[in-house]
């Protein structure tokens, strides 16, 4: 039984991620995300990590992932070009995926640590709940919770200064778009359009970094 | 269930204590005082900063774990914490004019920009401090995340967006990859406690795949924030777009404080390991040094110029982790001590002649500057000549240790590869010395207006842009300033007195050292 | 205060001058950068006085004191400090050094009155006095060297002070370089002092050495010639002398201080100060020794057919100092050191009257032009005659008894030391007529068209020409000019001269054979290991050398005066007999011109067979190749800076990659 509710959530997690960067449509990748960590908390269940699992769900399945919804939506379908632009990217990419993969297939299958392939071990009753975590939090972990609250003021406040609005009239026309032409070499062209434009999609899950 | 509270030394915990309130304190300020922002968030902040760093003086010399293990107070941790305050404390002034803090047309942002940089301090102190797996992240965030929105903090140039973008993504994947390395720490050795982890390690692990990648994943993590090569990238992209006062911290004192807990870590938690890191992490080191001084060779601007720099004195740095001994702590904290006087002097110097010369950071910028403005030209070519490593600075100096500890150490290539380095480094760094002395000055050029919001919703008609004309004409502000320009001779002048008279800093940074003996062969 | 103390003070005074002159020129009204100069180098005097004081208060065998005032670096066997060594040989020198510093400087107050650079001249003459007292103090050998390169500094910089002035901007260079090939030497010399014996510091280094090295011993004979090539660069001995002459260019007191009375001597104070490693190395020593002899004796021959006032007493200068280097190589320590000292006052004194000549000559410095001044300005002749005196050795100066106890201790040591005897009296029978050959074709004979002027009371006013070149002066860039002072008739000067004639002649008193040693007992402090320290003749023999050496002189005089005041016509008779000879003379030997075919021309030939076969073909390949590989190298890394992040993440994931496969491979 427990195994395959193993496979079953391993099989979702995996499958999940490999969906949100296969598919083509942003709502069908935030979609494929969803499967992921509902099967990811799955996984968490079968480690006694009931608060953990319920917290994903709540949080990154439920809330973060509204959010993503809306602002697929709002921003709409960008059809990115369907073979990587740079032509060294293309074929590296793939390489070192297959690479790191392998590396760290080797690293965990070779590795001495006998625990990996026992049955885990055994957790007194009280595991996982929110009382001993709140334990954990205020004893061990005293100094991660407070540095924790004070990331969390200032991604707010990070987000107030990148967001924050202009409050005077305008006064003046002129205008000068563009930015300021830097000094920097042309090869390197850090600032070429193409570059920032690139940005562009990468941006969302990197905000799901910051709010988790 | 019971709960047990951590014993919590308040002493010990005072310096974090002191900015967490200031922090609070200057956020607050902030917002109840629309007409003299400046004033009083700059004296709530540089307050803060002054007494965190008398309670880190006040602590030099005690030796304890505090709340349960997680923070370790030592003269290694609490040097990092000072070199980061410091750099706080010289880039308040630097900021006062900028467009970051003080948009034109707009509410000013002193209080956000101020907290968001006393923030990343604390970040940087706890980070020093850290001995426990799941505090060296969670204050790497807590100092990196600020980081990212005083980058694009800027948000009238794309660059500065486009430089605070980069940074995120690129930091979350280093982040990432930290984090990623240190579960797999974590599982092989059953405890995120770095003296835990040692014991484990040392009881059979050091030749363990699993630990062996993990210890892989956390330094690339780690050498991603110390920009060391080929982890380096997005250094020159972030310093050049960054507002320069945000690029002269990061430059330092991330480095400053990454460097601490990469010694921490490394020599503690993964000391028995020291035969299987030693090697890669000189690889690392040498690569740094070529690719840092070989990049920087070509580059006009003065900001991507430092950042190129930056990744090769990463490389020198670096040595002193790869010697893992004391003689190289002690050459890496001195270094340190000497990179962050020698940096904040040329960034003061870059910030005055940005707003004054029209050509940015550009090195056109600085020609003529000998002439036209010695006490500018002073302080830029001391910070440069010491970079450079010359005789009587303390440049040369902490080459000179980092050398001295490397054939110690017995990795005499290695204190090859710095005097090689060092060589080149001649190139580009006295490039900038002739443009200041041997140069006419350049034309001097309308300052770039303010530019359109490149943010999202931003328009021509809602933002107000000064004309041309009205800014070329009225004088530029905030480049005779003495909050600037008085930090900037100090820093000079204390890169002298220290490769003169070096003793002083050098028993400092022996004393970090020494915080580490018990665990260095 | 403790001795060391007073030797901090001692440096301290120079520098502080120094700063305040550099920085200030912009604010310091007339002549007071000049008096703020004066005044810091005659504190230094005052402190120096005060060492003396309190060394002479110590007993003799404890009389070597050092203070450290910082550890500048001190890691992994290495241990540099700054600290300085206050013993009775560096108390003797910072004496001489800051108190004929003074007296150069009051000099200068007034000689330089109307020149541009006159803060400028000051700030460089209070650093090289601070250079100068750091080189002599300083406790190791690593602030040896700083020393020992700021003087090379100081002296290119007041050679070149006229700097528009082409001959002298190419008369600094040469003596840069070749001081630089000296601190070449002297730098290898103390690498391979500290390889063997693993110290930079003076005392820890020679008490080290006796143990470690055996008489003669290969690596203390090269530590000993590297030691020479220094200290034979930095005091003009042959091969490496060719720069004095034409360090004349500088302004006159600066030939006085710098170039006569303290920095040439440097490299006798080296021999001095190392003396372990010479009495280790007789046979370097001996190679010294005859090295200032040849010196001596050629210099001496050149002083006698050149007609430049200020160059006869330049060579005179590398003469005397090859006395000098003959005695302390010979082991005569408190001899040469007493020479050191009253040529320190003659020769400044030479100087000095020398520069108010040529001012009042309107910056002539050609003999041929000159004459029967000693009526146009008496004081002058009067001094410079007692200068020329002590030079000469005439019975009772200060330098008849200095310089003839060198020779009497050469006579006294036996072996072939008897020939250093032999030559030092030719030497001096040569000096003692150049001597006087300066004073008669001077001051003696008809008066020019100058002199005369000058006695009715005019200023010579002629437009300023260059005297190598006899191009007109560019004034505005500094050079004096019209109004050169003349030294009776300012009152700074005519005191500086009045003190140094004073000492010239009574300097002598310090040590008179029999009837007082007061050098040889106090210098022993320094030399208490020494074998050869105490060797001194006997009071008897000491007479007898005086004898000859005052006997020498006056027929070197007599014959001087015999050929340019009794019979007019013998010098140019003379001239036209030797005329092979007097060419020769007169071309210094040729030493110029053979270091430009043996050196100078070689060299470009090789550099232009170089540049034409080697270089466009060896090293341009391997120039292109490394350029190449470097600019190849700066294009990947530009190249990967696309500004792309999902390339930088590439990389990084690559790097890590990379990373990860080392550790599985160290793992298995």
């Amino acid at each position: 039984m427990v195994q395959v509710a193993f496979f079953v959530g391993a099989i979702g997690a995996t499958g999940g991620a490999l969906a949100v960067i296969a598919l083509r449509n942003p709502f069908y990748s935030v979609l494929a995300l969803v499967v992921h960590l509902v099967s990811l908390a799955g996984l968490f269940l079968l480690l006694y990590a009931q608060f953990v699992a319920a917290a994903q769900v709540v949080v990154y399945a439920g809330a973060v992932m509204v959010l993503y919804v809306f602002v697929a939506a709002y921003v709409g379908a960008v059809e990115e070009p369907i073979w990587e632009p740079i032509p060294g990217q293309r074929f590296l990419a793939p390489l070192l995926a297959v690479a790191l993969l392998v590396e760290l297939t080797i690293a965990i299958l070779g590795t001495g640590l006998t625990a990996l392939d026992s049955e885990g071990p055994t957790v007194h009753a009280g595991f996982g709940t929110p009382a001993e975590i709140g334990n954990l939090l205020l004893e061990r972990f005293l100094v991660v919770f407070e540095a924790a609250s004070m990331l969390l003021l200032i991604a707010a406040v990070g987000a107030v200064v990148l967001a924050g609005r202009r409050t005077t009239p305008p006064t003046s026309s002129a205008s000068r778009p563009g930015s300021a032409g830097s000094g920097s070499e042309v090869a390197a062209g850090p600032h070429a359009p193409t570059a920032t434009s690139s940005l562009a999609p990468a941006d969302p899950p990197s905000a799901a970094e910051q709010g988790g | 269930m019971t709960f047990h509270a951590p014993h919590i030394d308040y002493a010990g915990l005072s310096p974090v204590i002191a900015l967490t309130a200031g922090i609070c304190a200057v956020l607050v300020g902030g917002v109840f005082s629309a007409r003299r922002q400046r004033l009083v968030v700059s004296v709530l902040s540089l307050t803060t900063v002054a007494v965190a760093a008398g309670l880190c003086i006040w602590q030099w010399g005690e030796r304890e774990d505090l709340v349960a293990g997680a923070l370790r107070l030592d003269e290694l941790g609490l040097a990092g914490a000072l070199i980061a305050i410091l750099a706080a404390a010289v880039v308040i002034p630097l900021s006062w004019r900028e467009p970051a803090a003080e948009r034109p047309g707009s509410e000013p942002r002193h209080g956000e920009f101020q907290a968001l940089l006393l923030s990343s301090v604390l970040g940087m102190v706890l980070l020093a401090q850290a001995q426990n797996l799941v505090v060296l992240f969670v204050s790497l965030e807590l100092l990196s995340v600020p980081l990212y929105v005083l980058c694009g903090s800027a948000v009238r140039r794309t660059q500065s967006l486009e430089s605070g973008l980069k940074y995120l993504i690129v930091g979350s994947l280093g982040s990432a990859t930290l984090l990623y390395g240190l579960a797999f720490i974590y599982g092989g050795s059953g405890s995120t406690d770095f003296t835990t982890i040692r014991d484990a390690v040392g009881s059979g692990l050091t030749d363990d795949p699993l630990v062996l990648i993990g210890i892989a994943l956390a330094a690339t993590g780690l050498a991603f924030k110390i920009s060391i090569a080929p982890f380096h990238q997005w250094t020159p992209d972030v310093y050049e777009g960054a507002p320069t006062p945000v690029t002269a911290f990061m430059a330092v004192a991330t480095k400053a404080a990454a460097f601490c807990v990469f010694v921490r870590f490394f020599e503690v938690a993964l000391g028995p390991a020291v035969d299987n890191w030693q090697p890669a992490l000189a690889v690392l080191a040498a690569v740094s040094i070529v690719v840092g001084n070989i990049g920087a060779l070509g580059q006009s601007s003065l900001k991507r110029l430092l950042g190129y720099s930056g990744v090769a004195q990463a490389g020198y740095m670096l040595v002193g982790i790869v010697c893992a001994s004391a003689l190289g702590v002690n050459a890496l904290v001195f270094y340190l001590a000497a990179y962050t006087l020698m940096n904040l002097a040329a960034f003061a110097v870059i910030v005055v002649r940005e707003r004054e010369s029209g050509y940015g950071d550009g090195i056109k910028a600085f020609e003529g500057l000998g002439r036209d403005r010695p006490d500018l030209a002073w302080p830029l070519t001391i910070a440069m000549l010491a970079l450079a490593g010359l005789p009587a600075t303390a440049g040369f100096m902490g080459k000179l240790y980092l050398i001295e500890a490397a054939v110690d150490a017995d990795y005499t290539w290695l204190g090859v590869a710095i005097a090689i380095g060092t060589m080149i480094s001649l190139a580009y760094y006295l490039r900038v010395v002739a443009a200041v002395w041997m140069r006419p000055a350049a034309e001097p050029l309308a300052p770039e207006g303010a530019g359109m919001p490149a943010m999202a919703g931003g328009s021509p008609e809602a933002d107000p842009l000064p004309s041309l004309a009205a800014a070329t004409a009225a004088p530029r502000p905030g480049t005779r300033c003495l909050a600037i320009l008085v930090p900037a001779w100090l820093m000079a002048g204390a890169t002298i007195f220290f490769g003169v008279l070096p003793s002083p800093l050098v028993d400092w940074a022996s004393h970090a050292g020494g915080a580490l003996t018990p665990f260095l062969a | 205060m403790s001795a060391t103390t007073y030797g901090w003070l001692v440096l301290a005074f120079p520098l502080a001058g120094f700063l305040i002159n550099a920085f200030g020129w912009r604010v310091l009204p007339g002549r007071a950068a000049g008096w703020i100069g004066t005044a810091a180098i005659g504190l230094a005097f005052l402190n120096a006085i005060g060492a003396l004081v309190m060394v002479l208060d110590k007993p003799v065998a404890g009389r070597e004191l050092t203070s450290t005032l910082w550890t500048y670096a001190s890691a992994a066997g290495l241990d540099i400090k700054v600290n300085i060594l206050v013993d009775p040989l560096s108390v003797f020198m910072i004496l001489i050094v800051s108190g004929v510093s003074t007296l150069i400087h009051l000099y200068s107050v007034a000689y330089l009155d109307s020149d541009r650079g006159y803060a400028r001249y000051f700030a460089y003459l209070n650093f090289f006095v601070f250079s100068m007292l750091l080189l002599v103090l300083a406790g190791n050998f690593v602030l040896l060297i700083v020393g020992w390169a700021f003087v090379g500094f100081a002296s290119y910089a007041l050679i070149s002070f006229w700097y528009r002035r082409n001959t002298a901007t190419k008369a600094g260079m040469k003596a840069f370089v070749i001081n630089v090939i000296g601190d070449v030497g002297l730098v290898f010399a103390a690498f391979f002092i500290f390889r063997e014996l693993g110290s930079f510091d003076y005392l820890t280094v020679f008490h080290a050495a006796p143990q470690h090295f055996a008489t003669n011993q290969g690596v203390v004979i090269a530590i000993c010639l590297l030691l020479l090539v220094g200290a034979f660069a930095k005091s003009a001995q042959l091969p490496l002398h060719t720069w004095l002459p034409d360090a004349m260019e500088g302004p006159t007191p600066v030939s006085a201080l710098i170039h006569a009375a303290t920095m040439v001597t440097a490299g006798v104070y080296l021999i001095g100060r190392t003396y372990p490693f010479f009495e280790l190395a007789p046979t370097a020593a001996d190679i010294s020794a005859f090295i200032g002899l040849a010196t001596l004796l050629f210099a001496a021959t050149c002083a006698l057919a050149v007609t430049d006032l200020k160059r006869i007493i330049a060579y005179s200068t590398i003469s005397q100092i090859g006395y000098m280097v003959v005695g302390v190589s010979i082991g005569a320590y408190a001899a040469g050191f007493f020479h050191l000292m009253s040529h320190a006052f003659f020769k400044a004194l030479l100087f000095m009257s020398a520069g108010s000549v040529i001012s009042a000559m309107a910056g002539t410095q050609d003999i041929d032009r000159m004459g029967g001044l000693r009526r146009a300005m008496p004081f002058t002749a009067v001094v410079m005659t007692i200068g020329a005196l002590a030079l000469a050795g005439f019975p009772g100066t200060a330098g008849f008894f200095s310089k003839d106890e060198i020779l009497a201790f050469a006579a006294h040591r036996g072996g072939f030391y008897w020939i250093f005897t032999v030559g030092g009296y030719i030497g001096a029978l040569l000096t003692a007529f150049y001597a006087f050959r300066i004073i008669f074709r001077v001051f003696w004979g008809e008066p020019v068209a100058e002199a005369s002027e000058l006695e009715h009371g005019h200023l010579a006013h002629s437009e300023p020409e260059n005297p190598m070149t006899g191009e007109t002066e560019d004034t505005d860039v500094g050079f004096p000019g019209q109004e050169h002072h003349i030294a009776e008739r300012d009152r700074p000067m005519w005191l500086a001269m009045a003190a140094l004639a004073f000492l010239s002649i009574f300097g002598g008193v310090l040590q008179i054979p029999g009837l007082d040693d007061v050098i040889d007992k106090f210098l022993h402090g320094s030399f208490l290991d020494s074998t050869l320290y105490e060797r001194f003749p006997s009071i008897a023999a000491d007479w007898e050398g005086l004898a000859v050496g005052g006997t020498v002189a006056l027929i070197g005089i007599a014959a001087a005066y015999r050929v340019y005041v009794a019979r007019p016509g013998t010098s140019a008779a003379l001239i036209r007999r030797f005329r092979a000879i007097h060419t020769f003379l007169v071309n210094r030997w040729y030493f110029d011109q053979l270091y430009d075919a043996v050196v100078y021309r070689p060299t470009i030939a090789v550099g232009r067979f170089a540049n034409d076969v080697v270089e466009r073909v060896v090293v341009q390949g391997i120039v292109v190749v490394v350029v190449d590989v470097v600019r190849g190298v700066g294009v990947v890394v530009r190249g990967a800076q696309s500004g792309f992040v999902r390339a930088y993440a590439l990389l990084l994931i690559g790097g890590f990659a990379a990373l990860g496969l080392y550790f599985l491979i160290v793992s298995s």
